[in-house]
């Protein structure tokens, strides 16, 4: 029993300072975290400037479901970092929205000299700068260097073919690119080059990082139209409008833009349905969306897009080693039951490259539809008897969490069932499991599945980056190499004229048809679901851009309710 | 044994446990299969910038000098950049952390504010309506999935009677920081308003995700409460004739409670690192949403802290338990000491 003495010793007023000590203790833990209020860029805003700015009590509120990684425009990498990238920094050249070719923004002329291996690019004058001053050639010079030196995201357009002793200032405002052999897809590329300010980078570099961590801060060095105004990791980042854009602003513009990032479908639609949201940009299941495109406050914006939905094949395994046994599997799919039932919408694929890719796409090429009748005379000519094939024990690999892979690769698989009594395997595989396995070509499954998008005007993704070695990426992991087609897209490369260069882009696409490495599936129909109250959409074509809360704006009394 | 030496005895012990967490994870995040670098770099990325980044990182080194250099860097502030976010890791999980917290507290301080009194309250109607609803409540709670109640709870009080907000943390600015723990910090600055805010933004993903905690605790506290009804001291006090709920909640309460207590410290780690789900539907910026994403990507830096950072609550929250447990029964911190 326990003597009075020692249960005088715990009284309760002890205990209670334990646990006051272990409340602090969980609190000072704690202070690991942010003030996120006090979690703003450095941008440094100038002075409102006069006129009317009633824009900045406009928000635009755009729904993700990823959060945002780096803010280094010279790393993106994913779609939310290029999202954020053309928010907060200008590209040297646009895209004209009805043409799909590059047009002036940063940049006024470009002009190639020295037979198309130097390009000579000038600038447009009295650009203000977030940070201060006005662009300069100097900062096209160093932004391109910084590409070249970070190694990351859109530098490997350059990378390999751009020294950096060979840009020059030619003037205040012209920078000139030599490269060793004329390099054809250059001006689109500069619709991914996005010009950061020099001088702040260069003051705050740490460990010759160019600045990135400075960036990745929360600050903003370049010309965009926007800053960042809050940023509450891993919830949103909203951006608030740079008043002193060259481009300047309309009352009716969007002068901050709110960037949410929900996981959940059902959460996101709900936000939508209340009025809370503005953009739901995230991808869900065919039957939300349509539930969602019924609410009375929601409108759909829906576009061909730069983007294509192919079953890649491993043509270095059996039976895919024969292109018989491709051709006849592509015969085999259902492909009108994945456009209307898997994906919605989408328009027929019709070769390797896009049919949205103005001027780039061979028109020559048929659609991909269900032929039973081909793909059971291709399987005869094949030197695998369905029996061996079903023997062999072909695997489709569809990445686990995106279901029109999954569904897309069961279709398949009755199909071949059904067409060609060939039975093969669906096997669910999380997508970093499918990236590390196409490094070689003996991990690479015999098929699976992939949504590829341009990430600038040209047939040049769906092309150069699928079929030119080296292979043992997920998106070019057929293995299958053709010494004609290697040839012919080394020489678009080196074409500067563009006309050139787009008929030896349908040639290739002819080729890369015939052998069907691939069958490319569908052209998967953009689409999104907008606020009632917000308009002026336009379509500009490649990855993140295609929601620029700039050239939005909003009619009506604030956000349309359901 | 006094307090003093209780409490260091804990501590001493828990290092070796940290330290064996943090080599099993460490080595596990690295000899995975896959290549983090490569799917952070994107599809587009050459060998020699995969070679590049991979040096930057320090991945070319061996395990053990990887080790090494990432538990320097730990006590330095420095734990490894995020392939995915491209930040210092304790930068990423500053704000992440405390909102998890936040949540996890609050889940649990209301599982045991409810299960306690309707544990209770079930014991002492056994066989009657409210121990049957009581089994009915609990059954619903631990097996319906988190999500899904929810969403539920959404539609309920968000859509359809627009009492609470859909999720997210507040509705405006945060208050002046502290600890990071919204309701703590507005009430320390005074900001009622924000209080309220954050009250009402934390009540839907704390109830959702303490639900099934609270069936369990209330279930286990109704069953300890039975076994002690039955016990001769609670016949003795009811024949001196002491009042039934003086009985009820200061003599049987206390010693029922006791084993839940073990209940309620596993449930805290479970709810820190289990909370992604509840932080997924309501938008939650916490830590195990981050952990999960980590995980998917393979992002080894954030696993390795996220692990971490669990351990360090789960050994904390034991350690709590144990020093209750000591206050509620004496004879477990002296040992059966006489």
């Amino acid at each position: 029993m326990v003597n009075d003495k020692q249960s005088q010793s715990l009284k309760r007023r002890n205990f209670v300072k334990l646990a006051s000590a272990g409340a602090a203790g969980i609190s000072l833990a704690g202070c690991l975290g942010d003030d996120n209020s006090d979690e703003n860029a450095a941008g440094d805003n100038t002075d409102p400037g006069s006129g009317d700015q009633s824009y900045k009590e406009n928000e635009l509120i755009i729904i993700e479901d990823q959060a945002q990684g780096t803010l280094d425009p010279a790393k993106a990498t994913d779609y939310t970092e290029a999202l954020t990238r053309v928010h907060l920094y200008d590209p040297l050249l646009y895209i004209d929205p009805e043409k799909g070719t590059p047009i002036e923004h940063l940049a006024k002329s470009w002009e190639s000299e020295n037979d198309g291996k130097t390009w000579v690019i000038t600038l447009k004058e009295d650009i203000p700068k977030h940070q201060g001053g006005t662009l300069k050639a100097e900062d096209i010079a160093y932004t391109m260097k910084r590409y070249l030196d970070v190694g990351q995201g859109a530098a490997s357009y350059w990378q390999g073919s751009l020294k950096k002793s060979d840009i020059k200032i030619r003037d205040e405002h012209t920078v000139t690119f030599t490269f060793e052999k004329p390099y054809g897809p250059f001006v689109n590329t500069l619709t991914q080059f996005h010009v950061v300010d020099a001088a702040p980078l260069k003051e705050n570099e740490e460990d010759g990082d160019y600045g990135s961590a400075w960036l990745n801060e929360g600050n903003v060095a370049g010309t965009g139209p926007y800053t960042i105004g809050n940023w509450n990791r891993g919830s949103s980042m909203t951006y608030t409008a740079f008043d002193d854009y060259w481009q300047g602003w309309e009352s009716n513009q969007f002068g901050s833009c709110k960037v949410e990032t929900i996981g959940e479908a059902s959460t996101a639609m709900n936000k939508m349905r209340l009025g809370d949201a503005d953009i739901l940009n995230q991808k869900m299941p065919k039957d939300n969306h349509q539930e969602m495109v019924n609410l009375s406050n929601v409108y759909e914006v829906t576009t061909p897009w730069w983007n294509i939905f192919y079953m890649q094949m491993n043509t270095t395994k059996e039976p895919m080693d024969d292109p018989k046994v491709r051709e006849a599997f592509f015969w085999a799919l259902d492909y009108e039951s994945v456009i209307d039932d898997i994906y919605g919408r989408a328009e027929y694929a019709a070769g390797p490259v896009p049919k949205s890719v103005k001027n780039h796409h061979n028109d020559d090429l048929p659609e991909s539809r269900q032929d039973k009748q081909k793909a059971k005379q291709a399987l005869e000519e094949s030197s695998y008897t369905a029996e061996e094939i079903s023997e062999i024990g072909v695997e489709i690999w569809p990445m686990s969490s995106l279901p029109p892979f999954v569904q897309t690769s069961l279709l398949l698989k009755d199909n071949l069932k059904t067409v060609l009594e060939v039975e093969i395997e669906v096997v669910k595989k999380p997508w970093n499991a499918i990236v590390d396995s196409c490094s070689s070509p003996e991990t690479t499954p015999h098929i699976h599945p992939v949504l590829e998008s341009a990430a600038f005007p040209s047939a040049f993704a769906f092309t150069n980056y699928m079929y030119l070695p080296p292979f043992g990426t997920y998106y070019n992991s057929h293995w299958w190499e053709n010494d004609e087609l290697i040839s012919l897209l080394k020489e678009t490369v080196q074409t500067a004229d563009s006309d050139a260069r787009a008929e030896k882009y349908k040639k290739a696409q002819q080729i890369i048809f015939d052998a069907k490495p691939q069958f490319w599936v569908a052209n998967p129909l953009y689409k999104n679901l907008f606020n009632e109250n917000v308009k002026g959409w336009t379509w500009y074509g490649p990855w993140g851009w295609d929601i620029m809360a700039y050239n939005l704006h909003r009619e009506g009394d604030g956000r349309a309710q359901a | 044994m006094s307090w003093v030496e209780y409490t260091y005895k804990r501590f001493v012990e828990a290092i070796p446990t940290l330290f064996g967490l943090s080599v099993l994870i460490f080595a596990i995040t690295r000899v995975v299969p896959g290549d983090p670098v490569r799917l952070a770099l994107g599809p587009k990325a050459n060998q020699e910038q995969v070679r590049q980044l991979r040096e930057q990182m320090g991945l070319d080194e061996p395990l053990w000098v990887q080790y090494i250099n990432w538990i320097t860097g730990v006590f330095n502030g420095e734990w490894g950049i995020s392939l995915r976010t491209d930040q210092n890791v304790l930068i990423d999980l500053a704000p992440r952390f405390p909102a998890t917290l936040e949540l996890a507290l609050a889940a649990l301080l209301i599982a045991v504010v409810l299960s306690v009194p309707f544990g209770v309250i079930a014991a002492t109607n056994k066989d009657h309506w409210p121990d049957h609803l009581s089994r009915l409540a609990a059954l619903t709670g631990v097996s319906m999935p988190r999500f899904y109640v929810g969403i539920l709870l959404q539609f309920a009080l968000v859509i359809h009677l627009g009492l609470l907000p859909l999720g997210g943390r507040l509705s405006g600015t945060a208050p002046p920081h502290m600890t990071g723990l919204y309701t703590i910090d507005s009430l320390a600055a005074g900001q009622w308003g924000t209080f309220i805010d954050a009250v009402k933004h934390l009540f839907l993903p704390a109830f959702t995700l303490g639900l099934a905690t609270l069936a369990q605790v209330m279930r286990l506290i109704r069953s300890e409460m039975i076994d002690e009804s039955r016990k001769d001291y609670v016949l003795a006090s009811r024949a001196y004739g002491l009042p039934r709920n003086l009985i009820t909640y200061k003599y049987m309460l206390k010693n029922a409670f006791s084993s839940s207590l073990t209940i309620i410290g596993l449930a805290f780690g479970l709810l820190i690192g289990g909370a992604f789900v509840v932080e997924i539907v309501f938008f939650w910026p916490g830590m195990a949403k981050y952990g999960v994403d980590a995980i998917l990507f393979n992002d080894f830096n954030a696993v390795v802290a996220v692990v971490m950072i669990v351990g360090v609550t789960y050994l904390a929250a034991n350690f709590v338990v144990d020093l209750v447990y000591g206050y509620l029964d004496p004879r477990i911190r002296h040992g059966g000491e006489e």
